[in-house]
């Protein structure tokens, strides 16, 4: 029987069983689209990390205090060491060669108040370097001053919806804003850019990294984001760098140096792994519809019991039987993923209409993949009922 | 043509299997009209399902056109079925979701035969049974007489040297048995070798062999 006739005599079928042919495509078509969605869902996430990653730049690496042990584990979030990291530490990285740029940080959360209205955001002391490196932008007045490593000056930049929150309609430059008992001019206002690996710049205030250490109290540095020269050697100034606080450290090297690429690294890892599980668990609802495919394979190989039979008296073989059905479940999964794929399809592009920072995308290997383990379970499942078709003997179902 | 040696045939049935066929010896010759007959249960259509390769023989020699189907495989057995033998049930076994003439070219989409000389070969054998007209008619739209004519259409579209006929008048009304009969006997006056089961007793007077099965034993009268 030549493929042309297969896919006739199987279209066939299919109009005379509409309902359980719609039914089944249903289900297919579902279990495709989970798939292409979750995993477009996950492959998104994942480029959106390595985008706000890469705006980092390449050449950027981060200091943190206290040594990352080899036994494994993930960066430490905050440092666990005797020794801290100090703005001197920061001033003496800055002579090494190879650097072209050092921007200090201290955080923490405070309480900022205007008049009656107040709010507990993520307070950053650093310099001006720490807004070239996160590449933030001034949208009103101007960015903190240049001597903010040397002099506590209580000047503070603060995020677009914090600016919104505590001063609209009025403007906020040259107001002050309190955070716990100090006082700060607000000399600046950050663009508008959303979260950036997790923070929220919209809703921080940014002080001289000086002005920051009288405000906690503390000279502690939570990192130090140094930018490299483009051309340089990123393992022979990583090298240098831990030389020169062991040095400064009395002999301990107690610090972790983690470059942009190997964060990038840990989270597309980790990313990689999430859209593989969720694309496993929409793959979870083909086998499902793989088994619906097995039972109404079933039922349908014991109502065609004679027409096989005739099939077979008028010279089918056993092995065209077989192929019958198999191609039959193969056919309706086929059609059914396309229906699933294009379903998928309108649902990203409908999902990117109304909110398009999501910039959903399906990778081609999703696509593929789905209708992959939807035509596979297609096979796997109809083996059985298309055997028990080809195992059917004329005889026994011709009999008048 | 077809050459029967020493068949025998057993059926399981509890301890001890069924004896269906004893020693049967046959030979029929191209052109032949055998009639086969005999009371309910004596072997006649086992018989036809043997002749027909449908089942296989237990002991004894099977030769087809000189080819030993005794020793074929189950594939081998299905292409000689297609190439040389023409079915005609008594209750059709017509395809129901199929037209008169999708259900005609069945066997030659099964032997790979191209569209353009299978709709040729349709339209030749259902103006030869008297249907081109109901080619498209679905089985439920067409009469008994009809759908029986439908069968033999099917079963000599592929040209086949044999037909086997199980019944073929059984479940049709007289003037409809009439006219079926006279269809396979212009047929077999045009060459084909005929080999009906019935219990028609008018159709098996009329064949030009007449064979008897009595508890799986053949005697020619």
């Amino acid at each position: 029987m030549k493929t042309r006739d297969i896919i006739q005599f199987n279209n066939q079928l299919f109009a005379r069983h509409r309902w359980r042919t719609t039914l089944l495509m249903l289900c297919v078509a579902l279990g495709v689209s989970a798939v292409v969605l979750l995993v477009s869902v996950g492959e998104s996430a994942r480029q959106y990390v390595e985008r706000e990653f890469s705006m980092l730049g390449s050449n950027l690496l981060i200091i943190l205090p206290g040594k990352k042990q080899t036994s494994g584990g993930g960066v430490p979030f905050y440092g666990t060491t005797t020794r801290d990291l100090t703005l001197a530490d920061a001033n003496s990285i800055r002579q090494l060669p190879g650097v072209r740029s050092v921007a200090p940080i201290i955080a923490g959360t405070a309480n900022v108040s205007v008049g009656p209205r107040s709010k507990n955001v993520m307070v950053i002391g650093s310099t001006r370097d720490f807004l070239t490196a996160r590449q933030l932008s001034i949208a009103m007045g101007q960015s903190l001053p240049i001597d903010a490593e040397q002099v506590s000056r209580n000047v503070a930049l603060i995020g677009s919806e914090l600016e919104e929150e505590l001063f609209a309609p009025n403007n906020p430059l040259g107001e002050m804003l309190t955070i716990d008992d100090y006082r700060y001019r607000v000399v600046g206002v950050l663009a508008v850019r959303g979260e950036s690996l997790g923070l929220d710049m919209r809703d921080t205030v940014i002080l001289p990294v000086k002005a920051a250490e009288s405000l906690f109290n503390s000279a502690s540095l939570f990192r130090i984001l140094i930018d490299l020269n483009g051309l340089v050697d990123q393992q022979k100034v990583i090298e240098d760098v831990y030389a020169l606080i062991k040095q400064r450290h009395q002999g301990e090297e107690d610090i972790t140096i983690i470059t942009q690429q190997s964060v990038m690294e840990a989270f597309n890892n980790i990313m990689v792994t999430l859209t593989a599980v969720v694309g496993l668990l929409g793959a979870i609802s083909l086998v499902v519809a793989g088994i619906l495919i097995m039972n109404l394979s079933l039922i349908s190989v014991q109502q065609r019991r004679t027409e096989i039979g005739l099939l077979k008296a008028l010279g089918a073989s056993r092995q065209l039987i077989l192929r019958l059905f198999i191609s039959e479940s193969v056919m309706l999964v086929l059609i059914a993923s396309a229906f699933g794929l294009g379903a998928a399809q309108l649902i990203l592009s409908l999902a990117n209409q109304w909110i398009p920072v999501l910039s959903l995308a399906t990778p081609l290997w999703a696509h593929l993949s789905a209708v992959g383990v939807a035509v596979l379970t297609a096979l796997v499942f109809s083996y059985l009922p298309a055997r028990q078709a080809a195992n059917v003997s004329p005889v026994e179902v011709l009999r008048g | 043509m077809i050459t029967l040696k020493q068949l025998n045939k057993w059926y399981p049935s509890g301890e001890e299997p069924l004896h269906v066929l004893k020693d049967i010896n046959l030979t029929i010759a191209q052109g032949d009209y055998l009639s086969i007959m005999g009371p309910s249960g004596s072997g006649k259509s086992t018989l036809l399902n043997m002749l027909g390769l449908l089942d296989v023989i237990d002991e004894g020699e099977y030769w087809l056109e000189d080819q030993p189907t005794h020793q074929m495989t189950e594939e081998q057995r299905a292409r000689l079925r297609s190439q040389h033998l023409g079915f005609i049930f008594q209750n059709f076994q017509l395809i129901n979701r199929l037209s008169a003439a999708e259900n005609v070219a069945l066997p030659l989409v099964l032997a790979e035969v191209p569209k353009d000389q299978r709709d040729a070969m349709v339209k030749d054998v259902l103006s030869k049974v008297g249907l081109l007209e109901r080619a498209h008619h679905r089985p439920g739209q067409l009469s008994g007489g009809q759908l029986q004519r439908v069968a033999i259409a099917r079963a000599i579209v592929t040209q086949p040297k044999v037909i086997l006929a199980d019944e073929p008048t059984g479940n049709l009304d007289q003037t409809s048995g009439h006219d079926i009969i006279h269809l396979l006997e212009s047929l077999n006056q045009q060459g084909l070798t005929l080999l009906v089961v019935t219990h028609d007793m008018e159709m098996g007077k009329r064949a030009l062999r007449k064979v008897r099965m009595v508890d799986g034993v053949l005697s020619e009268q």
